[in-house]
């Protein structure tokens, strides 16, 4: 069983003429950190970067397993993400699309595996074109995207949002079963959105320049 | 340096009335018409190396992503379109001139309507781009894909269809078959028009600089 | 488990059947396109019919006819390569997960398949409607498939910077075409030959090297197109 680490060093970023957060660090092994803090303080921004899909300003997010420093391109398997703005091919149904995510990855799950995976997310029955899914049922969809490449750290963004009870619980187990192996980063706008976190770091508002520096 | 672009302004005046007064009309040219190959040709050479030096230019910003050279390849393409439109327009005289009408689909003229074409692509697409990092690397992008493909907009083309164009003017077997006088003024005209180019581009890429450092200062100093 | 990773081709390979399947269901896009390049044709057809031109203009014309229509209907669909991901917001998700160079290879191979199936059906068509005699088939093939390509790689390429900008279908046509006169014009030219039968393979090999350099210089620009 691999172990993995993320870390953040020192990260900023800044848009012109609006400066986001600066000064970011954290380290994690395993567990959960949550991200919480109003709309526009920049944890989106944050997680993206951690996910190795915006540069940072400053500063530089170190990804480990076992001990080894993962490359930008191992990066995009190895940390699983899901965002709010995370959408779908709307023509294809779920299954094809997360088939289609994990052969255009390089890494194709295979039909047990995928069908195992929307099973963990509540979407097992759901057939037909995703653009016939509901707002909860598209974000479960997330989630699974998030686990698809059997990621060694887990990012969610909004992981909550729009789900009803019944996947609330079924994310908050697959978050809970993650976290025992593997580092997860949650991010929402208040804390009682998130599963339990061992550890939080809170973005206090908006172009504060400052995030709460954290170890 | 101040005192060489000081110097400028006379070189390039010595050079305008050298170009009227010195060198006698080419053969086979009507009249006086022959005379522009001092403008023209130069015109020509320098929105050429406007484009060398944007490609040059945005190859260096992909690779150090230093502001500064983004800079220095916007103005050199706004003054290759400068110069490439003042090619158009000094050729299009010569053209009527000597065949009566001022354009022709001509491939060789057609060519730097091309370059003309392209230099505005490149300005239109910067903006419509509202960020500057992401405009910088859209734009260094597109100029060095254009930089790879020019070659075959600019001398291949041309030679797989004729051309009504005087062979490279004045010089069809690639030697140089001009007089003394005509050759002294050309090549001189060659060398002014480049000075001129380089003399503008310091100045549009430091305006282009104050400009964001301004900005950058009445944002209080942010990046 | 240990497997064999899947290549570079493959992976490209998923994003132009992905493409395709996404076209297919849609049907309205490729539909259009097919109706266009028949629109296209009746016109021309109509217009100046079989006899309607001079012989000894009719090679040179029919030629440059003949890719006005394949270049037009294609040009239809060729900028949505990239642009209809970040419209749609599929395009976060796919640069999460791939890097530039296999979406690029994969939407080029797509958009060169499409252009293929457009010249299928299109030539035949127009060869009978216009009563225009193809008198070296190998070297109307060869244009075909090269300038094919040429058109399929700078398009997908200039989707993709476009794609992050504003006023996106107007400027893909601002952007691309002083590009893709460097191609059409020896795609002419070969096809003029190809029809007289006097194939002397200059501008093959003309449309041969701009492939070449464009193939190379979209590979390497690639990850630069698709950063954030």
């Amino acid at each position: 069983m691999a172990s993995a680490r993320i870390e953040a060093i020192a990260l900023e970023k800044s848009f012109p003429g609006r400066p986001l957060f600066a000064d970011v660090s954290f380290a994690l092994d395993r567990g959960v950190l949550a991200i919480v803090g109003p709309n526009g303080s920049g944890k989106t921004t944050l997680v993206k970067i951690l996910a190795g899909l915006l540069t940072p300003t400053a500063g530089t997010v170190r990804v480990e397993r076992d001990g080894r420093l993962l490359s930008a391109e191992e990066r995009r398997s190895a940390v699983g993400w899901s965002g709010p703005d995370l959408a779908f091919y709307p023509e294809l149904t779920a299954r094809e699309n997360l088939d289609f995510f994990g052969r255009v990855a390089g890494r194709p799950a295979s039909f047990e595996d995928i069908r195992s995976l929307l099973g963990g997310v509540g979407l097992a029955e759901a057939g037909g074109p995703v653009e016939h899914f509901s707002t909860g049922m598209k974000q479960r969809l997330r989630i699974a995207f998030a686990f698809l490449l059997r990621p060694d750290v887990v990012l969610l963004d909004e992981p909550l949002s729009g789900v009803d009870a019944d996947g609330r619980r079924a994310v908050a187990a697959l978050v809970a079963d993650a976290a025992r192996t593997m580092p997860v980063v949650l991010a929402a706008t208040a804390r009682e959105e998130l599963p339990d976190a061992t550890e939080v770091l809170e973005f206090a508002g908006r172009n504060t320049g400052q995030g709460k520096r954290y170890k | 340096m101040k005192l060489l672009k000081l110097l400028l302004l006379p070189f390039m005046g010595a050079v305008v009335a050298a170009a009227f007064l010195w060198p006698e009309p080419a053969k086979g040219f009507l009249g006086e018409s022959s005379r522009i190959v001092f403008f023209h040709v130069p015109c020509a050479w320098t929105a050429a190396l406007a484009f060398l030096v944007a490609a040059g230019y945005s190859v260096a910003w992909l690779v150090k992503r230093q502001p500064h050279f983004d800079e220095v390849a916007e103005a050199a393409v706004r003054l290759g379109l400068l110069f490439s439109v003042l090619t158009l327009v000094t050729g299009s005289l010569f053209a009527k001139i000597m065949w009566g009408s001022y354009w022709n689909w001509d491939p060789r003229e057609s060519s730097y309507l091309l370059l003309v074409f392209l230099y505005s692509a490149y300005l239109f697409l910067r903006a419509a781009v509202d960020d500057p990092e992401r405009r910088a690397r859209i734009g260094s992008a597109y100029a060095v894909f254009a930089a790879v493909l020019m070659p075959f907009l600019v001398f291949v083309a041309p030679r797989v269809t004729a051309s009504l164009h005087p062979q490279t003017v004045i010089n069809p077997q690639g030697k140089i078959l001009m007089d003394t006088p005509t050759r002294t003024v050309f090549f001189t005209a060659l060398a002014a028009f480049t000075a001129l180019f380089f003399w503008m581009l310091e100045i549009q890429s430091r305006l282009a600089r104050l400009d964001r450092e301004r900005a950058k200062s009445a944002r209080g100093g942010a990046v | 488990m240990s497997e064999r990773r899947p290549g570079f081709f493959s992976r490209a390979w998923a994003v132009c059947a992905k493409d395709a399947a996404q076209e297919l269901r849609r049907r309205v896009a490729i539909a259009s396109i097919f109706f266009f390049a028949a629109t296209a044709l009746a016109l021309v057809s109509y217009a100046v019919g079989p006899f309607g031109l001079p012989p000894e203009a009719r090679s040179r014309l029919d030629a440059s006819l003949l890719w006005v229509i394949l270049f037009f209907s294609a040009a239809t669909s060729l900028p949505r390569a990239f642009v209809r991901e970040e419209e749609t917001g599929t395009g976060l998700g796919l640069r999460k997960v791939a890097p530039g160079v296999v979406v690029l290879a994969g939407k080029a191979l797509f958009n060169f398949l499409l252009f293929l199936a457009i010249a299928v059906l299109s030539v035949p068509a127009f060869s009978v409607l216009l009563e225009w005699q193809v008198r070296s088939p190998a070297g109307l093939a060869a244009v075909v498939l090269l300038g094919g390509w040429g058109l399929s790689i700078v398009s997908t390429f200039l989707s993709a910077l476009v794609a992050r900008a504003g006023q996106r279908n107007v400027l893909f046509l601002v952007v691309s075409f002083p590009l893709l006169v460097p191609l059409l014009l020896p795609a002419i030219a070969a096809t003029i030959q190809a029809s007289e039968g006097a194939v002397d393979g200059t501008p093959l090999r003309v449309l041969a090297a701009y492939d070449g350099a464009a193939t190379c210089a979209a590979y390497l620009l690639a990850a630069v197109a698709w950063e954030d």
